[in-house]
């Protein structure tokens, strides 16, 4: 699921970095007319089929992605690593430039994050809620123990291409939506807002440059807007093989947090 | 290119200067956190200056013509940064020097008090403490530049945000001048002694022990920082001072925090600090709150950050820590700008501590830098911010609990006035 992966906890770590900087954002108006719109699960199925078979994107489940991190209009660059395995496991970490490490992990019951604006922390409920909504395969696939409902809301446009929109009605009360394109049928973007220290923080992940690994469909670059700030992921490789388990250690400080939350 | 045009620059084309106008033009109007109110004046600046950019002979005409064109925003932190400051950091603003090599300083920081320029602090075994000056001393000029009339001029502005501002960059760029040349590199200071005789002298700036910050955009950035501990009256109170903003600021605090366990209350001195990044006001706001605390909320069109301090419970290396509970005393001044001021307000309006010193000059927005096709840099605003009650300190600027005006007489006396006052405030309520 490395399309849907990519928008995981990244999103949630990198918007911390929004505190700094800058502006941007764009959302093409809609247009469908009297169009009748396919249904959401028949976008989704053929998404899947885009990517290569839902067989072969749930077998994969472990992987380890590098690339680059860059914030272009604030010149800021680092490296990136975000790795997978099974069951639900997840971490990524962002080596910016002058500002440190920015590290967060997922796995089922635990979510955390280290980052240099509000240090190391446990989400605890509706961080921790949207995180497993980002994170669990079943909510990926967007599954019906994930999902209440899902509806196809207008054909409309994302940067220069045409898509479905599908609003996604989450079992948590939360809401975001999904956009497929109207040729490929590959996953173009997603919408969402989502609970953090800051507030609210709304952001639109674009997925592009799609390439072929080991039989998936993967977007190589994901462009983030969150608070009129653009950040961009570039995936330089991908390992299928089982990710180090030193990726995987919880750094001391998130240790320390979760050893006295279990002692409370 | 008609005759009487002034001959343009080997490198420069006038399809380039009105490339950079428009650029500049266009960000404001994309960006401006309320465009609607300023729409009107935009387009008039606009319909004005940029003729006069296809006629700038050189980036330097055009400089002047763009500084003009972004004083009609009316707001703080729009600007044009000179392409060298982007590479050479603090060395760039310093006229002619014999020597220099990195950062440098000469230990002494002055002030405007009272219609002249003042030595307000030096530091030990610096420079200026070798040569024997002390607080309160009037500095009369500097590499032959007479300082009063420099002041003359700026205290001649009508009084407004235009003098406050021109009093502020005069104050920063006196202590760039004075208290920060390049190591090894001299500076002819005439002094002018109580009776009105003057000395001459030179200084030549120590090397500094400081961290050279790249951090994208921004120019280079040299960060000090200084704790100690100050003893009264058999206790103790926690000092901190530091030059900017980074990232590297959190592991410094986290460092000398234990240490002040015991003490009775901290100190955190803001003054000539001139900001940097704004996000670095919650992790350091982290080491004395207990609870989650708003300490801002920075407002754009695409919505609301909100800049809240969680209390910081654990190290990176996993030690267990307790924020600081006692007493928290924030001193500022005239230049005391931009993060500095979003910290200083978010810390006065929680309650969570008490400001000392003179007014902050309100220059309090969260900017951008973006390269310009000159060369140069645009500096430009992205969003507005206010503090937790929902006042701007865009303009306000940050106004003392305890305000206390620097005194010619006090300075001469070896006084301090704020840190002694904020002392002061520690020790009583630790009574």
């Amino acid at each position: 699921m490395y399309s849907l992966n990519l928008k995981s906890n990244i999103v949630t770590a990198s918007v911390m970095v929004s505190a700094l900087l800058l502006s941007g954002a764009a959302l093409a108006s809609a247009e469908n007319g009297d169009e009748d719109l396919p249904e959401a699960r028949e976008l989704l199925d053929r998404h899947f089929e885009a990517m290569g078979g839902r067989e072969a994107v749930e077998k994969q489940e472990n992987s380890t992605m590098k690339g680059r991190f860059e914030m272009p209009a604030s010149g800021l660059v680092g490296s990136i690593v975000v790795a997978s395995r099974p069951t639900n496991d997840r971490v990524s970490i962002i080596e910016l430039e002058g500002f440190g490490e920015i590290r967060s992990g997922y796995s089922s019951e635990l979510a955390w994050s280290v980052d240099p604006f509000t240090g190391p922390r446990l989400l605890e409920g509706e961080e921790l809620q949207a995180q497993a909504e980002q994170n669990e395969t079943g909510a990926m696939l967007r599954e019906d123990s994930h999902v209440d409902s899902m509806e196809t809301v207008e054909r409309t446009e994302m940067d220069g291409q045409e898509c479905y929109r599908v609003r996604v009605e989450w079992k948590s009360g939360r809401e975001s939506f999904d956009c497929y394109a109207t040729d490929s049928g590959l996953m173009l973007a997603i919408e969402m807002t989502q609970p953090s220290p800051m507030g609210e923080m709304s952001s639109v992940s674009l997925f592009q440059d799609y390439q072929e690994f080991d039989g998936i469909q993967v977007p190589t670059r994901t462009l983030i807007r969150s608070m009129g700030q653009e950040q961009v992921l570039i995936i330089e490789s991908i390992d299928l093989g089982e990710p180090d388990e030193a990726l995987f250690e919880l750094p001391a400080s998130i240790q320390a947090l979760a050893a006295d939350n279990a002692s409370e | 290119m008609g005759a009487s045009c002034p001959a343009l620059a080997d490198d420069w084309s006038s399809d380039k200067a009105l490339e950079t106008f428009d650029q500049v033009w266009e960000k404001v109007r994309d960006t401006h956190f309320d465009y609607g109110e300023i729409e009107q004046r935009w387009g008039e600046a606009r319909e004005e200056l940029r003729p006069g950019a296809a006629e700038a002979a050189d980036n330097q005409a055009l400089r002047k013509l763009l500084t003009e064109l972004l004083g009609r925003v009316g707001s703080s932190h729009y600007a044009i940064v000179e392409a060298s400051v982007m590479e050479h950091g603090l060395d760039r603003a310093d006229p002619p020097r014999k020597g220099g090599r990195g950062p440098g300083a000469t230990g002494m920081t002055v002030r405007v008090v009272e219609g002249r320029v003042r030595i307000v602090r030096v530091d030990p075994d610096s420079p200026a403490a070798r040569a024997g000056l002390e607080p309160g001393q009037v500095i009369r000029s500097v590499d032959e530049v007479e300082l009063d009339e420099r002041i003359e001029r700026v205290e001649g502005m009508e009084p407004g945000l235009s003098r406050r501002w021109s009093e502020s960059f005069l104050e920063a760029g006196l202590n760039d001048w004075l208290g920060r040349p390049s190591a090894g590199s001299t500076i002819a200071v005439v002094l002018e002694e109580q009776d009105g005789s003057t000395r001459d002298l030179e200084l030549t700036a120590d090397s500094v022990d400081s961290t050279p910050v790249r951090l994208g955009n921004l120019p280079p950035l040299n960060f000090n920082f200084q704790s100690d501990t100050l003893n009264r009256n058999g206790s103790c109170v926690g000092y901190l001072r530091f030059s900017t903003w980074v990232p590297a600021l959190t592991a410094r605090v986290a460092d000398v925090m234990p240490g002040f366990g015991e003490c009775a209350g901290i100190v955190v001195d803001l003054r000539g600090n001139p900001g940097g990044v704004a996000g670095m006001i919650m992790p350091v706001a982290a080491y004395f709150v207990d609870e989650p605390t708003l300490l801002g909320t920075m407002i754009s069109p695409e919505g609301k950050l909100e800049f809240r301090a969680l209390p910081r419970r654990v190290e990176m290396d996993g030690t267990r820590v307790k924020p600081f509970s006692g007493p928290l005393a924030v001193i500022v001044d005239g230049l005391t700008a931009s993060t500095s001021e979003m910290f200083a307000a978010g810390i006065q309006a929680t309650g969570r501590g008490r400001v000392f010193g003179s007014p902050t000059p309100g220059m309090a927005l969260p900017a951008m830098l973006e390269t310009l096709p000159s060369g140069d840099r645009l500096m430009y605003a992205f969003a507005d911010y206010v503090d937790p009650d929902g006042n701007r300190v865009e303009g306000a600027g940050v106004q003392p609990d305890e305000p206390i005006a620097l005194t010619a007489s006090t300075l001469r006396a070896g006084q301090d006035g704020p840190l002694e006052a904020a002392i002061e405030w520690i020790q009583e309520s630790e009574q």
